[in-house]
């Protein structure tokens, strides 16, 4: 019989084939999925800021280095082909059940 | 497309675009790489970014058509992917080429916009740090006019 821990790991591979995202931090590739992403573009002076939040879901086991706020993270592929091939940066990361880490991101210039 | 005579804001917006620009283009510039907007503009800021910004201006004698035009370059700069020291040296390189005593003929002489100007006077330098950004600004006053 499976245990709660391998439950949600195969729960958690389920929803990843599902809604696959693949990132690169600090020169490694990453398998996971995201929240839904909110993205706007407010005007200010100068010009149009991006505005865009969103949450990566991923496996906390696959990182050795854990990624912390201020890093840059690359979208290389997402099922929200919007946010495909560009750079974010993490804003926060939270380890809510040790199985998996929710890492915040915005644009760039947020 | 006629050129309005009041348009002085806009006219000056783009000739400090022009100026920047120029600057930006000389060999081992600091702001090589930066984006330069106007101030009102709805181009999309990518990260690092400068822009001139005429905030307000007023007729000053009321009915000569002179205006005086309280301007603001900023210059923001990504405190995480850029850093401190490019920061500075960039804000420095701003604001040599706008603290110039021949900026009032810098102005005039650049074909950008029709626009004639008389005087700048009335330097502020400040700096500040929003959004994980570095800004430094220089403010001053344009007394100018449309050529038009």
């Amino acid at each position: 019989m499976a245990t709660i821990a391998q439950e949600l790991a195969s729960d958690f591979d389920s929803i990843k084939s599902d809604f696959p995202v693949v990132i690169n931090h600090n020169g490694t590739t990453y398998n996971g999925t995201m929240s839904s992403a909110t993205k706007g573009r407010t005007l200010e002076e100068g010009g149009l800021f991006p505005d865009i939040d969103a949450v990566l879901i991923m496996k906390s086991a696959d990182f050795t280095t854990k990624p912390k706020a201020g890093q840059k993270v690359l979208i290389n592929s997402c099922f929200d082909c919007s946010l495909r091939l560009q750079n974010y940066r993490i804003t926060s990361v939270e380890f809510p059940d040790g199985a998996i880490i929710l890492i915040s991101i915005v644009a760039l210039n947020q | 497309m006629p050129t309005f005579y009041n348009d002085v804001d806009s006219k000056l917006e783009s000739t400090i675009k022009a100026l920047l620009t120029a600057q930006a283009a000389t060999s081992g510039s600091n702001i090589a790489s930066v984006d330069i907007h106007t101030g009102l503009s709805t181009s999309d800021i990518e990260l690092d970014l400068i822009f001139g910004l005429v905030e307000s201006a007023e007729e000053n004698p009321s009915g000569s058509g002179n205006w005086i035009c309280q301007t603001t370059i900023a210059v923001y700069t990504s405190a995480h992917d850029t850093g401190l020291a490019t920061h500075r040296s960039r804000v420095s390189e701003v604001r040599d080429l706008f603290m110039s005593d021949c900026l009032a003929t810098t102005i005039s002489d650049d074909n950008t916009e029709t626009l004639t100007c008389l005087a700048v006077q009335n330097y502020q330098i400040a700096q500040r740090i929003e959004d994980n950004y570095f800004i430094g600004e220089i403010s001053f006053d344009v007394v100018c006019y449309g050529s038009d």
